[in-house]
């Protein structure tokens, strides 16, 4: 027998028992390791969250913050801050992630981010009956989930409200029907000096959201609830949405964001405005003494027979990042940022619309937020914008085709809906044209 | 030893069947292949399962079964052909079976992959990170977005890379490179310019001397710098290679203006500099002084209506002006501008055409020479997306996606489109090579001593709505900081003062530091009233950009006279509008800067329109990047170094 044969002529017996000696070990270690460890005990270290620039009034989410602190000095939170741009905070957080440094715990996610990060496993799975989620809004709580799961809690929420003139419009449109007859007869009375309906029209998200929200209310769509892109009747309504969209913008369908939009409303030249709930504050508060402008507040309007209309439900998702090495303590920070208490502090106090039911029934809130239960409506009835992971590339898409049509008078192309399709499998364009 | 016998001792693994061998031999191969598939290195906890299975598999496969056979070959060398033949089913078997596989696998592959793509969607793309500087993010984002088509191309359509592009000062992205902190968490970068970049693409090669962060660096293409004019002004030069001392003088001798980018903030506007002032080569007879040179390139300026910016700014202010002076800038922009392609920044987009432009290429000039740039901090997957993304730069595609941008790119290439749609002479000679590190520098020192000063008044608005707080601080107080730290940044022979707004009236103006040389008691008098701001009234802004305008003399070609406004509301108080300023300021020769925060901004017809009147610019800014903002503004002001 050579040296090589006696390697393999081992006996089978030794080998058996070497193995089973190991597996004991192991099993052995990890039981005392479990014994002589709390499972619920946070991990030491300080808390990473990753987020995008805090736009609550007076820094409320970093006082937060310090309130964590304060009362977890061996888990302190820290914030790092990105950019106010939404597809610059994306590109930072999926770069980290995708990097598996495991530097940061917690994501503050926008809300069409969260399928996006749980599909490529950026995010840890939250476990169920922990956290209780009871209390929170339906909407906001859906858009935590994806296929099923839990995987971030709601940070904070948002819904398209409907701004208007009421020294000229003494009722908010329930339908589309009626706002686009409210500017036609404006617009003949101060002759355009007062015009249309200002929405997010420049090429960024904004502009999905309010080309989305114009082709819900005429009763169209593009993506079903099951994320598949739709054709015939449906997408022909969406496309009369947009039509009528176009009709009402602001004279050269002008390219604004949320703040160029309010300015214009501010300004007195736009009959209606599109805008967050954040807007109803810098619209009401006149810190110069002037006399401000007299608007209202509604839900968007809706069709004939199906009201109240659909905003697109907006906002933040808190999600624990799959390779955090406190996730514990990091679950944890969310649930306290999520909890009743921060969100009626950042409600009342930094104007960021709770996902806590509760807060809405505070009378502090809604002393602080008149509008307050006209947006708990409208979060109620609003819609989500497709919950699919490669949502971004879709919503780029379909404004590129939405920006055309509304701006420089392009046709809408004839395989729209299949570029949208193309789009939501993450591919750059239908083959033969990329 | 035969068939069966180790089997039989129960010790010994015996030899296989031809079956079980063949069997064993495919399973090997497929172990390979599963490790040869995933992305290197792995991104996927499949991936890492993809690796270590296939790995296993074959280790397990080779170390006993193949130990096994190659020691009875070894014993018996010579029974190897005997062996072939007694093995031959088998044998011919595995041959057929790996002729197979190496045909059959890669397309079986690629369906496979396809069929995946259309039941479950591409696979996440890696995402890069790109800087660029405003005069350059244009071909960042055209070269990218061709990037990532090819990569979806060879992809069933799914992008490899994701790439967000960016644009940045280059002042500031030089600035945060050399910085110790760079671009981390605590640094602000991430907050006030955007992402931490894995790539940057610089204008020039002078950008990046210095800078530790960069791994390495491929120039991706050039493009000279020339003269663009109307026809009519060209038209006599057309077809002559004067040198720049020459065509320069030339022109405005004949009365033709010739606007320049601003040094300071554009690395085309400093090369074209070291080249009007003949810093990188003999000067003639006919170069003029550098403070002549100066003072006609203001002249042009001024008479002209354009405001201090970058060569891409000057482009589409001509365009907007029908302007009939001449434009310095690369061919690239030229050529942009000429095929009516998006010239960046807010260079509104014309419907009508408007007039192309004549290319001068005078004999004695250089390129800036674009280089992506691919930083240290990148890590995987960044870092091999970088890298990916500058070899293909280098490739074929790649050089033709370079080549669409109008940039040259090195070696032999295609002087088709966009050169001769665009008007450009791509036979023109042009050396390649950068301008040595000593000739910046020099010009640099030299523009400083003959750049005309600053004479600026600041106004800043100090009502109500200035309460306003945000992360940051009061509007007021991050206002208050900004003012402070860009008027350390004058020169010695710029003139200052400061104007808030509104007085007691509520329709006027407190001037808190008049007009004159920045000496340290005039600037802790400034200290000391924007630390006293307590916001309080309305935003009587018109009436004071039309009183702080009739204080500066203007029309002056040794001075900037300029009104820079901070504001954050509407004229509230005034009872003027944008009419009004206009009618007041315009033709002057000052200019009126405005930098915006809070609820006012520049898409307002009535700012706009009066700034660019006056040859000012409207800068939209918030509380975090404010400073930023208004150095950025600010910049080509002042000069009295």
């Amino acid at each position: 027998m050579t040296s090589d044969d006696r390697y393999q002529h081992v006996p089978v017996i030794w080998g058996s028992l070497g193995t089973i000696f190991g597996v004991v070990v192991v099993l052995l270690a990890t039981a005392v390791a479990a014994l002589v460890t709390d499972p619920t005990a946070f991990e030491d270290g300080e808390i990473v969250v990753l987020s995008g620039r805090d736009d609550s009034i007076g820094g409320q989410r970093q006082a937060l913050i310090d309130q964590w602190n304060a009362l977890h000095p061996d888990n302190r939170a820290r914030i790092v801050e990105l950019s106010e741009l939404a597809d610059a905070q994306r590109s930072e957080m999926l770069a980290r992630a995708q990097s598996g440094r495991g530097e940061i715990d917690v994501y503050n996610l926008d809300v069409t981010w969260t399928a996006e990060f749980a599909e490529a496993g950026h995010i840890k799975k939250l476990d169920e009956p922990r956290p209780q989620t009871d209390g929170f809004l339906d909407g906001p709580l859906a858009t935590c989930r994806y296929h099923g799961s839990l995987w971030a809690l709601p940070f904070n929420t948002d819904v398209g409200l409907l701004f208007y003139r009421s020294d000229l419009v003494p009722h908010p449109p329930a339908t589309w029907e009626q706002l686009e007859a409210d500017v036609q007869r404006v617009r003949e009375e101060t002759g355009n000096a007062v015009d249309g309906y200002a929405g997010q029209l420049a090429d960024y998200e904004g502009l999905t959201v309010t080309a989305l929200e114009a082709m819900w209310g005429a009763g169209g769509s593009v993506v079903d609830d099951e994320g598949e892109v739709v054709d015939g009747a449906p997408f022909q309504a969406a496309m009369a949405g947009l039509g009528r969209l176009r009709a009402i913008a602001p004279a050269g369908v002008p390219a604004l964001d949320e703040t160029e939009s309010l300015s214009l409303f501010r300004s007195g030249r736009a009959l209606f405005m599109r805008n967050w709930p954040v807007a109803y504050r810098s619209l009401t508060q006149d810190a110069e003494g002037g006399s401000p402008l007299q608007i209202g507040v509604a839900p968007l309007p809706g069709q004939l027979d199906v009201l109240p209309g659909k905003g697109v439900l907006g906002g933040q998702n808190l999600a624990v990042s799959a390779l955090s090495t406190r996730p514990r303590a990091a679950q944890a920070l969310i649930e306290f940022l999520t909890s009743e208490r921060s969100q009626q502090l950042l409600f009342e106090r930094g104007g960021l619309p709770a996902t806590r039911e509760v807060v809405y029934f505070d009378q502090g809130v809604r002393d602080n937020h008149p509008y307050t239960e006209t947006l708990r409506d409208a979060i109620d009835d609003a819609r989500l914008r497709p919950v699919e992971p490669h949502y971004a590339r879709f919503s780029e898409v379909f404004r590129a085709a939405v920006e055309g049509y509304l701006r420089r008078g392009t046709e809408i192309p004839d395989g729209f809906p299949e570029q949208l399709a193309h789009a939501l499998q993450g591919r750059s364009a239908p083959p033969g044209e990329g | 030893m035969t068939e069966g016998e180790g089997s039989a001792s129960g010790r010994i693994p015996g030899p296989l069947s031809a079956a079980l061998r063949a069997a064993t031999f495919v399973l090997a191969v497929l172990g390979i292949v599963l490790v040869a598939i995933p992305p290197n290195p792995p991104q996927t906890l499949w991936h890492w399962a993809q690796v270590v299975g296939g790995a296993s598999l074959t280790g397990f496969l080779t170390t006993f079964q193949g130990r096994y056979e190659l020691k009875r070959l070894r014993d018996s060398g010579t029974v190897v052909l005997d062996w072939v033949v007694r093995k031959r089913v088998a044998v011919g078997a595995s041959i057929v079976l790996t002729a197979g596989l190496v045909v059959g696998v890669p397309p079986a592959w690629e369906f496979a992959r396809g069929v995946s793509v259309d039941v479950a969607g591409c696979s996440p793309a890696t995402q890069l990170r790109l800087v660029a500087s405003q005069e350059t993010v244009t071909t960042a984002r055209e070269l990218a977005s061709a990037y990532e088509r090819w990569t979806a191309a060879e992809n069933h359509g799914c992008p490899a890379v994701d790439v967000y592009v960016y644009a940045a000062g280059a002042g500031e992205i030089r600035a945060h490179l050399q910085s110790a902190d760079a671009w981390s968490d605590q640094s602000g970068a991430l907050r006030e310019i955007g992402p931490r970049p894995d790539v940057w693409l610089a204008t020039t090669s002078h950008e990046i001397e210095g800078i530790e962060a960069a791994a390495t660096t491929t120039p991706i293409g050039h493009s000279p710098v020339v003269v663009a004019a109307p026809k009519a002004v060209a038209g006599e030069e057309e077809g002559e290679r004067r040198d720049w001392a020459d065509l320069f003088r030339l022109l405005t001798d004949r009365g033709v203006g010739v606007v320049r980018a601003d040094p300071k903030g554009s690395e085309l506007g400093l090369l074209a500099t070291t080249l009007l002032y003949g810093a990188g080569g003999a000067r003639g007879e006919r170069q003029l002084a550098p403070a002549e040179i100066e003072r006609r390139l203001a002249a042009s300026l001024d008479e002209g209506g354009f405001h201090l910016t970058d060569a891409p700014g000057l482009l589409c202010r001509h365009r907007l002006l029908r302007s009939q002076a001449a434009v310095i800038a690369s061919e690239q922009q030229v050529i942009r501008s000429n095929l009516r392609e998006p010239l960046g920044g807010s260079c509104a987009p014309q419907a009508d055409a408007p007039e192309r432009l004549t290319l001068l290429y005078p004999s004695d000039t250089r390129s800036v020479d674009h280089q992506l740039v691919r930083l240290a901090w990148s890590e995987p997957p960044q870092e091999g997306a970088a890298r990916a993304f500058g070899e293909w730069l280098l490739s074929g595609p790649g050089r033709d996606a370079v080549v669409r941008t109008g940039l040259r790119p090195a070696g032999p290439y295609s002087s088709g489109p966009p050169f001769t749609t665009g008007g450009a002479d791509a036979g023109a000679a042009v050396p390649e090579g950068p301008v040595g590190a000593a000739t910046w520098s020099g010009t640099a020192t030299a523009y400083d001593q003959a750049q005309r000063r600053g004479r600026v008044l600041f106004a800043v608005d100090t009502s109500g709505s200035m309460a306003t707080a945000g992360a940051e601080g009061t509007r007021s107080a991050v206002a208050a900081a900004a003012v402070s730290t860009v008027l350390r940044r004058m020169g010695p022979r710029d003139e200052f003062g400061l104007w808030l707004f509104p007085d007691a009236s509520g329709a006027g103006h407190v001037e808190a530091v008049p007009i004159g040389p920045p000496d340290e008691p005039r600037h802790a008098l400034a200290r000391q009233a924007l630390g006293g701001v307590r916001p309080a009234g309305g935003t009587p802004f018109f009436r004071t950009m039309i009183d702080a305008a009739a204080v500066l003399p203007g029309n002056d070609s040794t001075r900037v006279d300029a009104v820079v406004v901070l504001t954050d509301g509407e004229d509230t108080t005034s009872g003027l509008d944008a009419g009004a300023v206009d009618a007041a300021i315009a033709g002057r020769g000052v200019r009126l800067i405005v930098v915006t925060i809070g609820e006012v901004r520049c898409a307002d017809a009535g700012l706009s329109a009066i700034t660019t009147a006056t040859a000012g610019d409207c800068v939209d800014a918030d509380l975090a990047n404010l400073e930023t903002a208004l150095s950025t503004a600010t910049a080509g002001l002042w000069g009295g170094r």
